[in-house]
C-alpha cells in the first residue's frame, strides 16, 4: 500500500504548522523587546530572567 | 529578545533532533505490512498527542500551584500563571498536530477523514476545552482575578485528558488500542518501536524550547503591559494638573 502522498502532506503541513508558531513567537519576542528598549544600553540586564 | 545562550543551544539540539527524527522516521524505519507507508505518521501524531499530555498536566500542576502557594509568594504567584498558560498553549499546538495527522492516517487506514467515535471526540473536545481556556486568559479582568479563574478552568479541563487516554479502553472505538502503554506488553517493536521512542525524545525537546520562549514572551508581555499602564496614569495625571503637552 502506498500512501507517500498523505505522508508527505502529514509531515508538512505539521512543520509548517510549528515552524509558523516558531516564527511567531521569535517575531513577538523580538517586537516587545524593542519596544521596551530590552538588549539596548538602557536595560542591559533581560528582565524576563528575574521574578517580580 | 527571548534567547539566552542556553535556549540557543536547547534549540539547536531539538532542531538537530528533529532533522534525525524526520531521517528515522521518513526513510529509515520501514513500513508496515497491512498499513504500508502510512504508519510513517505515526511518528509524528503518538509523540505530538504525549507532548501535549504533558502540557496539559504541567498547565495542570502550575495551575494548582498557583491556587496554592500564589499569596504566600513574592510576585503572588505569576510564575506560576505564566508557566500554565505556555504549556496550555504548546498542548493546544500539538493537540491540532495530532488531530490533523490523526485525520490523515484515518483516510488511508479506515477510509475516512473522521469519525465520531470515542478517540476523536474526546480529542476534539479536549482541542476545544483548552483553546477555551487561552480564550479565558486573553479577557479583560484584573491580573490576579483572571490568573484564578483560568487556573480553576485549567484543572477542570485536566478531567479529559485521562479520559480521552483510556477512552480506547473504556469503550468500543474504531481508533486502534495504545501501541504503548504501562505495564502493558508493546504492540510494535524493532525499528518500529526506536523510531518512535527516539521521535518523543525529539518533539519533546521541541517542546521544552517552545515553552521557554513562549514563558519569556508572556513575561515580556505583561512588562509592557504594566508600562503602558504606568505610562496612562502619568499622561492622566498631568492632563488632571494641567500640565499635560
Amino acid at each position: 500500500m502506498n500512501n507517500w502522498d498523505t505522508v508527505i502532506v502529514g509531515w508538512a503541513v505539521s512543520g509548517v504548522g510549528i515552524g509558523v508558531y516558531v516564527v511567531w513567537l521569535l517575531r513577538r519576542g523580538r517586537y516587545i523587546g524593542n519596544e521596551l528598549g530590552i538588549g539596548s544600553a538602557d536595560h542591559a540586564v533581560d528582565p524576563t530572567s528575574e521574578d517580580d | 529578545m527571548t534567547a539566552t545562550a542556553t535556549s540557543r543551544t536547547l534549540g539547536a539540539v531539538a532542531l538537530a533532533a528533529v532533522a534525525v527524527m524526520v531521517v528515522l522516521g521518513l526513510v529509515v524505519s520501514p513500513e508496515d505490512a497491512v498499513q504500508g507507508q502510512g504508519v510513517r505518521l505515526m511518528y509524528l501524531h503518538v509523540p505530538a498527542i504525549w507532548v501535549a499530555y504533558g502540557s496539559f498536566g504541567l498547565t495542570s500542576v502550575s495551575s494548582a500551584l498557583y491556587l496554592w502557594r500564589a499569596s504566600r509568594r513574592t510576585d503572588g504567584g505569576r510564575h506560576y500563571d505564566r508557566l500554565a498558560g505556555s504549556a496550555a498553549e504548546i498542548g493546544v499546538l500539538f493537540t491540532a498536530v495530532t488531530l490533523f495527522t490523526g485525520s490523515l492516517w484515518g483516510r488511508v487506514t479506515w477510509g475516512s477523514y473522521w469519525q465520531w467515535d470515542a478517540r476523536l471526540t474526546t480529542t476534539i473536545l479536549l482541542f476545544m476545552t483548552y483553546l477555551g481556556y487561552l480564550a479565558l486568559r486573553r479577557l479583560p479582568a484584573d491580573p490576579g482575578v483572571r490568573a484564578r479563574r483560568a487556573a480553576i478552568m485549567a484543572l477542570v479541563s485536566f478531567i479529559n485528558v485521562p479520559i480521552v487516554h483510556f477512552s480506547v479502553d473504556w469503550w468500543r472505538t474504531l481508533h486502534q488500542k495504545a501501541s504503548l502503554s504501562v505495564g502493558r506488553k508493546p504492540e510494535i517493536t524493532g525499528e518500529m518501536y526506536w523510531t518512535l521512542m527516539y521521535s518523543w525524545f525529539a518533539v519533546s525537546l521541541g517542546a521544552a524550547w517552545l515553552l521557554i520562549h513562549r514563558y519569556r514572551v508572556i513575561r515580556l508581555e505583561e512588562l509592557s503591559e504594566e508600562e503602558s499602564l504606568d505610562r496612562a496614569i502619568a499622561e492622566r495625571r498631568a492632563e488632571a494638573s494641567g500640565v499635560s503637552k
